[in-house]
């Protein structure tokens, strides 16, 4: 349960560091001496079945400073909302980097981490009352651009490119709006297929594959056993980001786009509608998953792989944590990869991003937050502390050892270049953020392989409705 | 002086009933028209605009979002799914909450702790109470299936939440199941206030247990049925979070009743005009509703 | 058969229905005790264990570990109380007023009132954001009580004026002919006749601010000013559920509202449908 750290150690830290945080963080008037270390600790898990012991190599990754005498508050205090990973590590961290950040330029902040589920609702009531933080993790860019609320970020953005190697294009195409950044991203988090070595191989299949109307096609039939309730592959059919997400990269596989370089919609294609056939004949025609997709919430796919019943399945790094910390018995046996394509191989890009809102009264030092996590010194420990699902955004990062030397990551590495945002190959804009958020592709895929629409007519009605979306965008902003 | 103070006084006596009245109504009336009114009128307003969040300004467009939704087949079939949703619990609701009702009203030894029991799922916090049953309706680890299956009366496992078929019959399990406490203990107070007399005389007559129940229990109880029932109605008819949490409306637009549909459209489509549109659109409907429920509530023949 | 043996028949038959409805009605909370105590690996297996093999508190230690859990517990109950106490007041007077006074008005007041009712949180809900931050109230605690006040107040009247209806007219026009004034005959004879009707309001007030999840998290940025079902949603990261935080801190928090039934259960059988029960 405890994922990669002792909490309570953490805790207790992470309270004497609040305590002198909430008593006024002014140590930079004393000239505090604060030491950054991190801390590796080998623990014994017992691996039930077998019984056999396996050792688990967990890093704590956590601030240690030293007693320091209470100073007196000062400097003005900002404000950072960040969504709650479910790492805890990584909160405690990333908290305590942003508050040493804060002590070192002279002012404080508060870091608030918000519930997942609700975070979009509060950001969205937030700017309508102009009560957005000073530093905003997570938001949408495009559509926050639209809004005007976000500054531009293009000066912090560059110099901390400086600082590692430069940030990944595809990092960069996403935050990037007639040419300016309005956003700096923190961490990628790419989504890819998960494969069981071992059922594949004992079928006589090898990764990596071509194609998924071929030979991906007939490995996912060849294990497919349902009277063992062992299905070649399983993606929920519903309304959550993995059902909705994993469409769009199934169809840029297949050489469909939504919008060409100039915005105009293409999706009406016929590499889409090749597409999103293929996909729901893979439910319906070829039946290699399990007939309960069409009512997985976005933990299906993950509980499927965790107990052995789907022996691929699509995710971001959560499954791998999860094995991670408990192994269900064959995370030596997974491997990941992009969807492969009939015409390209893709895989999600997944990201976070740090930006400045408008209202903020200290931009300049909000900017000196965004560079502070990011720094040298620190961002090699926000990305250990997270374990394996956060995946630099600065092209430098990769030669961390914490990546190579792991078998996973390093396959992780291998496709972070090939990473795709759904914008491409045109420029981000708000229109294509609601597609998501309305679980468009979900639904066009949920009509076809459950209410028994017509492909093109599910495509048909696609197109409409984002064609309506994109008009009501292009009216508010006239 | 003395006068005025006699007619004042005199005043007072004729109009004591609306003066007092009035300021006893002053709390609730404030509370309501600055926490409700106010946000509800701005509401309205924001109806009539095309208002999207975040997006300054929004401009008059008349009944342009009632017209959109009225013409929108999706709107009428959420507000159809609702409807036929909350009748069909409110049924459930009513047949078992009586059984329990009758049940418990016997005397038997530890009637106290089962008439406890019953209360229980009503008790779960809300959101925990949706969550683990989402879990137990699992299709690959929940204990229903797991159940069924061991117990052979499935081969494959149900898709509760995810098949089209299912999916609001699921939905209405849940919520007899949290709901249907409310109506045993509220039919509980009405068996229990039926004279006993009635039942003995009924007896000297030789009447059956079930000539009883017809003739004497259900007319007592007619009432309190029509209220708990119009309120289970309206309480459903509004439901939100047991739907969100479960499917968000799922699987593709089975269990989109019309609250989450407003919900998307002010949440997920920033259409915040539009979203308003819906409940005032609906506000007629619900209003007749209340109309009965008040009347009832007084005691009033409806 | 004799009429002995038949009822005898009978009432077994009864309490074997009543034992099937019971195991039905306590399984799903059966389950989310036994889910509170699974670790982890056990939670994800396609044959659920009907019993956790190896039970372990450690994912309630986490609530108190990572959480601020009895600072949102004791926010819950400062909350979920001020609402009640405040409710329960205004709704008394309102709901004598509507149900025993007549005056010009009166019943177009108390059709708005529960016309409010109707008036759906998704509407209200920015609206309500952007006037709080007016008023400067955001993160505070004010803000939620006034705002649970708002979907709590006229159902309470609602269930208020029915009560009040059943509360005989003559007992206090017989105090009032005894020389008591109209406020004070209330005082003596209304409002004590009326308390089990007000406890049995006040459960049901308790259990809707108990439950209401989503304003907290919207109103208040800090941790320490949410309150528990805040703390239990915040348990679902995206795609990862922690199910046994989320089931332990479930059962620590229908703790206190059990209490409050198990003390009220008595008035709550008399609430809202007293009125409407004529013997």
């Amino acid at each position: 349960m405890s994922e990669r750290n002792d909490a309570r150690m953490t805790r207790r830290r992470l309270l004497k560091l609040a305590g002198l945080g909430g008593a006024g963080v002014l140590l930079a008037a004393c000239q505090p001496e604060v030491v950054e270390k991190v801390v590796k600790e080998t623990v014994v898990v017992e691996k039930e079945a077998e019984k056999e012991v396996v050792e688990v190599e967990k890093e704590v990754t956590r601030v240690v400073e030293k007693e320091v005498e209470k100073a007196p508050e000062e400097g003005p205090t900002l404000t950072l909302w960040a969504p709650k990973h479910f790492i805890e590590p990584a909160n405690l961290y990333y908290a305590d980097s942003a508050r040493l950040t804060a002590m070192e330029n002279n002012f404080q902040v508060e870091v608030q981490f918000f519930p997942w589920g609700e975070y979009t609702q509060k950001q969205l009531a937030a700017i309508e009352a102009g009560t957005l933080p000073d530093v905003l993790h997570g938001s949408d860019v495009p559509q926050y651009h639209a809004m005007g609320i976000l500054r531009d970020v293009s000066d912090t953005f560059e110099e901390i490119g400086q600082t590692g190697g430069g940030f990944f294009e595809t990092m960069k195409s996403n935050v990037t709006i007639n040419d300016k950044q309005w956003a700096v991203p923190f961490h990628q988090e790419p989504q890819y297929m998960y494969y069981r070595t071992d059922i594949f191989g004992e079928a006589g299949y090898e990764l990596p594959f071509d194609d998924v109307t071929g030979d991906w096609l007939e490995a996912v039939q060849a294990v497919t056993k349902p009277a063992d309730r062992v299905w070649g592959f399983g993606n929920p059919f519903t309304d959550c980001p993995d059902g909705n997400n994993f469409i769009w990269q199934w169809v840029f596989a297949f050489g469909g786009s939504v919008q060409d370089e100039e915005g105009n919609v293409v999706i009406n294609s016929p590499e889409t509608l090749e597409a999103i056939t293929f996909y729901c004949d893979l439910l319906t025609e070829y039946e290699v998953m399990p007939p309960g997709v069409t009512g997985w919430d976005d933990t299906g796919n993950n509980k499927a792989y965790l107990s052995g019943q789907c022996a691929s399945v699509y995710n971001s790094g959560s499954i791998i944590n999860a094995m991670r910390d408990s192994d269900p018995g064959w995370f030596e046996d997974t491997a990941v990869a992009p969807i492969p394509g009939p015409v390209m191989p893709v895989c999600m890009g997944g990201t976070n991003n740090i930006s400045i809102p408008t209202s903020s009264e200290h931009p300049d030092l909000a900017a000196e937050l965004i560079k502070g996590v990011l720094s040298p010194e620190r961002y090699p420990h926000n990305l250990e502390a997270a374990g394996s699902m956060f995946f630099p955004v600065l092209r430098d990062y990769r030669d961390l050892d914490f990546f190579v030397a792991d078998r996973i990551n390093a396959m992780v590495l291998d496709f972070l270049e090939h990473v795709h945002f759904m914008h491409e190959p045109g420029d981000p804009t708000p229109w294509l953020g609601e597609i998501g958020d309305k679980w468009l592709w979900s639904e066009m895929t949920s009509r076809i392989a459950v209410e028994d629409w017509d492909p093109q007519e599910a495509l048909d009605d696609f197109e409409a409705q984002v064609i309506e979306i994109k008009e009501k965008y292009e009216e508010q902003q006239a | 002086m003395t006068q005025f103070v006699r007619s004042a006084k005199q005043w007072y006596l004729i109009h004591e009933e609306t003066v007092i009245g009035y300021l006893f109504l002053l709390p609730v009336a404030a509370i309501l028209l600055v926490l409700v009114g106010y946000p509800g009128l701005v509401g309205i307003w924001y109806s009539l605009t095309n208002k999207m969040i975040g997006y300054t300004n929004p401009s008059f467009i008349g009944l342009r979002n009632y017209i959109e939704l009225i013409n929108d087949a999706r709107l009428i079939q959420a507000i159809i799914r609702s409807l036929w949703f909350s009748f069909a619990a409110m049924v459930l609701k009513l047949v078992f909450g009586l059984l329990v009702a009758l049940l418990i009203n016997q005397r038997f030894p530890g009637r106290w702790f089962v008439r406890g029991a019953v209360l229980l799922p009503w008790a779960m916090p809300s959101i925990a109470a949706i969550l683990i049953w989402a879990w137990m309706y699992n299709d690959l680890f929940g204990v229903f299936n797991f159940l069924l299956m061991e117990a052979g009366i499935v081969n494959v496992p149900i898709n509760f939440l995810g098949d089209r078929r299912w999916v609001m019959p699921s939905i209405i399990l849940l919520n007899l199941w949290r709901g249907f406490p409310f109506f045993t203990i509220n039919l509980l107070a009405g068996l229990q206030a039926i004279p006993e007399e009635l039942y003995e005389a009924a007896r000297i007559d030789g009447a059956s247990a079930f000539q009883n129940f017809l003739h004497i229990t259900l007319p007592s109880l007619r009432t309190v049925i029509l209220i708990i029932c119009l309120l289970s109605f309206i309480w459903n008819a509004n439901i939100f979070t047991d739907v969100w949490v479960l499917t968000r409306g799922g699987p593709g637009k089975a269990s989109e009743v019309f609250s989450i549909l407003t919900f998307k459209l002010a949440f997920q489509g920033l259409e915040l005009g539009k979203a308003a549109a819906v409940p005032v659109l609906l506000m007629p409907f619900f209003s007749i509703l209340i109309v009965f429920l008040n009347k009832a509530v007084s005691g009033e023949e409806v | 058969m004799g009429y002995k043996m038949r009822t005898k028949v009978f009432r077994g038959l009864n309490f074997l229905l009543l034992a099937i409805i019971l195991i039905l009605v306590l399984f799903p909370i059966y389950w989310m005790l036994v889910t509170a105590f699974k670790p982890k690996a056990e939670l994800y297996r396609p044959d659920p264990t009907l019993w956790p093999s190896n039970p372990t508190y450690e994912a309630a230690l986490h609530l108190f570990q990572r959480t601020p859990f009895f600072i949102q517990l004791r926010n819950s109950v400062l909350i979920s109380a001020s609402v009640t106490t405040i409710a329960i007041v205004a709704s008394s007077l309102a709901g004598y007023s509507i149900s025993r006074l007549h005056f010009p008005g009166r019943d177009f007041m108390a059709s708005s009132i529960f016309f409010t009712y109707l008036i759906p949180g998704t509407m209200t809900l920015i609206p309500l954001y952007v006037f709080m931050s007016q008023l400067g109230l955001l993160n505070s605690l004010t803000c939620l009580v006034l705002s649970f006040l708002s979907f709590t107040v006229p159902y309470s009247t609602w269930m208020l004026k029915g009560y009040f209806t059943s509360i005989p007219m003559e007992l206090e026009e017989a105090a009032m002919i005894d020389g008591c004034t109209r406020l004070g005959a209330l005082a003596k004879v209304v409002f004590p006749l009326a308390a089990p009707g007000v406890a049995a309001v006040g459960v049901y007030t308790f259990t809707m601010s108990w439950n209401q999840y989503l304003l907290p998290m919207l109103f208040n940025n800090k941790e320490e000013l949410w309150t528990m079902p805040v703390a239990l949603a915040g348990w679902i990261y995206g795609d990862v559920f922690m199910w046994g935080e989320i089931m332990s801190g479930a059962i620590i928090m229908s703790f206190p509202v059990l209490l409050l039934y198990f003390l009220g259960q008595r008035f709550l059988v008399a609430g809202l449908t007293a009125g409407a029960v004529k013997g």
